[in-house]
């Protein structure tokens, strides 16, 4: 870890642990993410991904160390300011998250409306994010309506919609086929160009081996090992 | 403000079954108690009109001079809780009893002169006044009354007096306590229900903070929400028991009842209203705070 490194951190975890009662979710933790990397968290089910990224945004909250995401040390976060941590976001859960008694289309106004987005652009920006996805044909649909490779999409345009400076994907591609899947690749990688820093949770071997990039094995909650990936091989060790 | 709004009824409308429960619990639990409060009024105000000129009669003894009861009326007048006195003498007092008698003539004409004594009709505070006096400070009246030595007599009903006071105070009684009953089953429904709409959107509750919602922008159009629901809710439960009233009151043959019987005063039905919608709101935000916590 030299000095120039954790200048550019974004993200950085120091020692950090978090237990469900006598589970250990989390062990030991420390990492850092640089601004505007392109990051795969990997591991077996059960690992520690989700919750990993749960104390990014304050989903879960460490039982000890630190955590710091863009200079805010989360440990003394004033409550106040968890909204605007929140909005630095665009996350896309494992779970989708998408709210079921609302239309497509109200999914990602409303939330557009709550981070304060110009009211007259909404509808045009809920288009056209909707439209890079695939999905501006359901925009009046209801997310129990749809496939759940078509919820996924539409929790994706959710989570970019915002144009976020980090986004955190959590298992994106996992109910896509391998063109749809393919598609949604494109796209973190295009709001990586942009200059986004990218956070996917993944078990998908073969996403991570056509991207490249570094990536975080978790096992039981510990860091397994941190590697550069290039070529399919160094994986399968 | 408007966007909160335009939220809050859009939300209502997505809602709509868990929406129409609400209203509908609302609805029932106000027609419910304003039937009570209905009752109640009408049954209090009868009570009330029964009480009105509870009097004591103060009978003097036979050798008092106009002076005197001048000073003693005075006296009374001017003791608490008295409204008025008014002076019988026994000629007035003779004029009315043979006004009341089938066959006047027959006895009292046969009498030596007139054995009637002067009186003084004292008429209490009551009913409808503010210093309505109850039972037992009629009675303290009355035997402050009888001490003056110009007084021989006093009368006032006891006995029916008591009958009728313990019947009010059990008829209050009862009604506070279901008055009582009802409210605090209308909390515990309301609470209930406010729980199972915070759980049918929990969802949408854990997204918006997730994506980083200001607090205002998730509690205000909750809190409209049950404002609205609530308003409506109530005038559908008032306006059901109108048109019941209006009913009872047409189909009923007049005379039937033999007592007036009003529905709600505006100002009654407009605090009901207003009451909800505090509650409907109230509600919202002690859930929502729960919620929300951390
Ligand atoms: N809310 C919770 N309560 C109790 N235990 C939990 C909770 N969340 C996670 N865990 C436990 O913590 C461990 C890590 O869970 P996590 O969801 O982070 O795994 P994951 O790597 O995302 O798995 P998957 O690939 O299946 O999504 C698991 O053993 C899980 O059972
Ligand atoms: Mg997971």
């Amino acid at each position: 870890m030299n000095q120039n490194e954790n200048k550019n951190a974004i993200i950085r975890l120091f020692h950090v642990h978090r237990s469900y009662g006598n589970k250990r979710a989390l062990q030991d933790i420390t990492l850092d993410v640089a601004k505007n990397e392109f990051i795969f968290i990997s591991g077996p089910s059960g690992a520690g991904k989700t919750t990993l990224l749960k104390l990014l945004y304050l989903g879960e909250r460490v039982n000890e160390g630190q955590v710091l995401v863009d200079g805010i040390n989360l440990s003394r976060i004033n409550k106040k300011s968890i909204p605007d941590l929140r909005r630095k976001f665009g996350i896309i859960f494992q779970d989708y998250k998408l709210i079921s008694t609302k239309t497509v289309y109200d999914n990602i106004a409303l939330v557009l409306e709550a981070v304060g987005h110009n009211r007259s652009q909404i509808p045009f920006k809920v288009r056209s994010v909707l439209r890079t996805v695939g999905m501006e044909e359901q925009i009046n649909s209801y997310p129990p309506t749809l496939s759940g490779g078509e919820q996924q999409r539409v929790a994706f345009a959710r989570a970019v919609a915002t144009d976020p400076k980090i986004i955190l994907a959590d298992e994106p591609t996992g109910n896509l086929d391998n063109e749809s899947a393919a598609i949604i690749m494109d796209l973190l990688i295009r709001f990586h160009t942009r200059g986004a820093t990218i956070i996917v949770a993944t078990h998908d071997m073969e996403l991570i081996r056509k991207k490249g990039g570094r990536v975080l094995i978790l096992k039981e909650g510990c860091i397994y090992s941190i590697l550069f990936q290039e070529s399919p091989r160094k994986l399968r060790r | 403000m408007t966007s909160y709004l335009k939220r809050a009824i859009k939300d209502i409308r997505d809602n709509a079954f868990v929406s129409s429960v609400t209203i509908i619990t609302v609805g029932l639990l106000v027609l419910m108690i304003s039937t009570f409060i209905l009752f109640w009024d009408n049954a209090g105000r009868i009570m009330e009109d029964w009480r009105k000129g509870i009097r004591i009669m103060a009978y003097l003894k036979t050798d008092i001079a106009d002076e005197a009861i001048d000073v003693l009326m005075k006296k009374i007048q001017e003791t608490e809780g008295v409204n008025e006195v008014r002076f019988i003498s026994k000629q007035q007092a003779l004029e009315l009893l043979k006004e009341h008698m089938d066959h006047p003539g027959s006895i009292l004409d046969s009498l030596e002169g007139n054995p009637l004594p002067n009186a003084f009709e004292i008429m209490t505070a009551s009913g409808s006044d503010d210093n309505a006096l109850t039972l037992q400070q009629v009675e303290a009246l009355a035997i402050n009354i009888k001490t003056y030595s110009e007084v021989d007599q006093v009368e006032y009903g006891q006995q029916w007096l008591k009958r009728f006071y313990s019947i009010f105070d059990l008829f209050r009684l009862v009604g506070f306590a279901m008055g009582g009953i009802f409210v605090l089953a209308a909390i515990l429904i309301i609470a209930n229900t406010i729980r199972l709409v915070i759980y049918t959107r929990q969802d949408e509750l854990q997204v918006m903070r997730l994506v980083g919602a200001y607090d205002k922008f998730i509690k205000i159009p909750f809190y409209l929400q049950g404002v609205i629901q609530a308003g409506l809710g109530s005038s559908i439960g008032i306006l059901i028991l109108y048109a019941g009233y209006a009913y009872l009151v047409s189909s009923v043959e007049k005379g039937f009842l033999m007592i007036d019987f009003y529905f709600l005063s505006l100002k009654a039905w407009l605090f009901i209203i207003a009451s909800s919608m505090l509650l409907g709101m109230l509600g919202c935000f002690l859930s929502l705070t729960k919620y929300l916590k951390d």
